[in-house]
């Protein structure tokens, strides 16, 4: 029997190891993680970060649940300062409350940088993302023009003082799942950087109380920016569940009064009669005894 | 021996033949199965019938509300024909009474049979709401069973007394109708009171038969289902009470006459009037039966047209057909000629009849439950279709079997034909006294 040459065992060693590299590599490719980060800032109350993570799944964008990621503050010289972690929930969203955050520090025409960091893990390799910002003045009020409520709001850049013009702005009534557009969907700000929107009547709100936010949504340079005003003057709301009451489809407590009189007469007329008739068999049975007597 | 005696004898309760006995054994056999098969279900739960989530009522409500039509019969004879006065009826009101308190018994134990937890019996008491038409039905079917055994019971006692006499050289059976003559002896308070009480059920079972009815068909229509959102129910199901009423009274009276040779008391004529009972009840039943089934087919919902469709001509067509030509236009024809309403061909339509309305009841429940407006989600396909288990049969027979089983006792012991009444009308005894002849 001839002997195989070294040259093709060596070959032939070489395939199978370059093979087995091919597999194995196919094995860890990991998905790419797309960030996308959106920064909101609620005038006099707080500024957060709101990020997606999503991969490119077999049937589209899926949600990344359960990462977790590093938000870092942009500082002069492309310096970071991290500001904490956060995971995604099941959707993929990660709402990041910015807390100690430093003012006007970064080296870029805005005011604020943030960084948002994710280092990979077994499926998915890192990524990150990041989004600049600067402050807004956004006051929002409401006046009475003939008799009428308006809100009225202002757009003015802090550092400068100047009215922002041509701006479109929001004007909507805070709701419990989705807020209500108030007027036109959108408003742009006049040379004065104001808007006026009447408020229409009838609004209902908890105790009359109502909350309008003016917004300006997802602006280049200044993110989403919200301020909100509050109103007294909505109508309580009236409490229409039958749930107290006496129907048809209410527990055996609260049955309508017509459902406990008649069907009552009826069952205890016709149970009255049935008792006397077994009264009257007991007369039977007793009047044989009285003629014994 | 007198023609009292002669009456007596031929009208007192007789020993089974051979036969009879038979029959008992056969439908114990059944009775004992069906136990056997509640049990089981008990054991396992109502996974062992076909009721899933489509079906949740299946043969056993069928069968309940087919035993509470036939209770009907009750006040329909006993009742009506009362307090009508009409001769004719006295041999056939005790038969009457009978079936109803039978089939009423039947109803109440059925429903039973019915629940998931029998054990919790007690809560459809305690939780009771006088808004639901359950309770309702709980209340009637209970008020029913006590007026069905005063109306049975009122009318036997001068019977039962005369069964104490004729049974004297039996002690202990003596004894037992003595008992439950109540010491009958026929005096005039007695009688007066007798009379006074079996007037006064007389008139109050009718308005209680009729709420039975109404109540057991308000069950289906004050639930939002294609077909049985109806205001026509309430009289639709008292026009089938009084059909399959009917028709199991002449079942009964015919195999009754036939074993006990009762011929010379249940005579053609009875059954020539029953078949003209029937005729009516028939013809009453068809009208609200047009009523609906024909007249929504002109305007009603897509909804409602597929179901009317599914029994027109879909998978119900052959039992839809069969219960309507076989339970409503055959009698008619058949009955309307004098041959179709003598006692043999009267009882084999009537027992037509009876099977149709069983049947009818079924039709009534299932495929309303297997068409609801909105398809049920994640269920198995084969949800969508019901044909009772093997388990549902077997507890159905045996209930069937039970309200014979009943019937048959009761006819065992009890005097069929009212004895005093008769011989009253025949003229051998004035005032419960024999005449000396």
């Amino acid at each position: 029997m001839k002997t195989p040459s070294p040259f093709y065992i060596k070959t032939l060693f070489s395939v199978l190891f370059a093979l087995l590299f091919i597999g194995q590599t196919q094995a860890q490719k990991k998905e790419r993680l797309r960030l996308s980060v959106n920064h909101f800032s609620v005038i006099d109350q707080e500024d957060y970060l709101n990020i997606l993570a999503r991969y490119k799944g077999e049937s589209g964008y899926e949600p990344v649940s359960g990462i977790s990621l590093e938000i870092f503050q942009v500082l002069a010289e492309d310096s970071l300062i991290s500001l904490g972690n956060i995971d995604t929930n099941t959707d993929g969203i990660a709402k990041f409350i910015i807390k100690n955050k430093r003012a006007h520090v970064a080296d870029t025409v805005f005011d604020f940088s943030y960084l948002v960091q994710f280092e990979g893990d077994d499926k998915f390799r890192s990524a990150d993302s990041d989004i600049s910002v600067s402050a807004l003045g956004l006051t929002a009020s409401i006046e009475i023009i003939d008799s009428i409520p308006h809100i009225q709001a202002k757009m003015i850049d802090p550092k400068t003082g100047e009215a922002l013009t041509e701006e479109p702005l929001r004007v909507r009534l805070k709701r419990l799942f989705k807020p209500l557009i108030i007027g036109e969907d959108t408003y742009f700000t006049d040379e004065e950087g104001q808007i006026s929107v009447a408020v229409p009547g009838g609004l209902q709100g908890e105790n009359g109380q109502l909350d309008f936010e003016v917004v300006l949504d997802e602006h280049d340079t200044y993110g989403t920016v919200i301020s909100h005003v509050t109103a007294d003057f909505g109508i309580v709301p009236t409490d229409e569940s039958t749930f107290n009451s006496r129907e048809l489809w209410s527990p055996a407590g609260k049955t309508p009064v017509f459902m406990l009189i008649f069907p009552n007469l009826l069952i205890f007329g016709i149970w009255f009669v049935i008792l006397l008739s077994f009264r009257n068999l007991l007369l039977i049975f007793k009047s044989k005894n009285n003629e014994n007597n | 021996m007198s023609a009292y005696q002669q009456l007596v004898e031929e009208l007192a309760p007789r020993k089974f033949s051979k036969a009879g006995v038979i029959w008992v054994i056969f439908l114990v056999v059944l009775i004992v199965a069906g136990v056997i098969a509640y049990i089981d279900q008990i054991i396992q739960g109502q996974v062992v019938t076909n009721m899933r989530d489509y079906a949740l009522w299946g043969v056993y409500i069928s069968n309940f509300v087919f035993f509470v039509a036939t209770s009907f019969v009750g006040s329909m004879t006993a009742a009506i024909l009362r307090l009508t006065n009409n001769s004719w009826r006295t041999p056939l009101v005790r038969i009457a009474e009978i079936i109803a308190f039978a089939a009423i018994i039947m109803a109440g134990i059925t429903i039973v049979l019915d629940m998931g937890r029998p054990d919790r019996l007690y809560h459809l008491f305690i939780n009771a709401r006088l808004q639901s038409p359950i309770t309702w039905d709980v209340i009637i079917i209970t008020t029913y069973i006590a007026i069905s055994f005063l109306i049975l019971y009122l009318p036997l006692l001068p019977d039962l007394a005369i069964l104490k006499k004729y049974y004297k050289d039996k002690p202990a059976l003596s004894k037992w109708y003595g008992k439950l003559s109540l010491n009958w002896t026929g005096s005039a308070a007695q009688r007066k009171i007798q009379n006074k009480t079996i007037q006064m059920v007389a008139v109050l079972i009718i308005p209680v038969a009729l709420i039975l009815q109404t109540i057991d068909a308000w069950l289906f229509s004050t639930t939002y289902r294609i077909g049985w959102d109806s205001t026509n129910f309430g009289p639709y199901f008292i026009a089938g009470a009084f059909l399959v009423g009917t028709g199991c009274l002449i079942a009964t009276v015919y195999i009754i006459r036939k074993v006990y040779k009762l011929e010379k008391y249940i005579t053609d004529f009875h059954f020539d009037r029953l078949g003209k009972m029937l005729v009516l009840a028939a013809l009453i039943y068809t009208y609200f039966n047009i009523n609906e089934y024909l007249l929504p087919y002109y305007t009603t919902p897509e909804a409602e047209a597929k179901h009317l469709y599914e029994l027109y001509f879909g998978h119900y067509a052959g039992m839809f057909w069969f219960v309507t030509i076989g339970g409503l236009l055959m009698p008619v024809i058949v009955l309307l000629f004098k041959k179709g309403r003598s006692p043999k061909v009267l009882f084999w339509v009537s027992v037509v009849v009876v099977i149709t309305s069983w049947w009818k009841r079924y039709l009534i429940v299932t495929p309303t439950l297997l068409e609801p407006f909105l398809p049920i989600q994640g269920v198995p396909e084969s949800w969508r279709t019901y044909w009772p288990s093997l388990h549902e049969w077997l507890i159905t027979f045996a209930t069937l079997a039970g309200a014979c089983l009943i019937i048959t006792l009761l006819v065992r012991y009890l005097p069929v034909i009212p004895v005093e009444r008769t011989a009253l009308e025949k003229g051998i005894i004035s005032n419960g006294k024999e005449e000396q002849s």
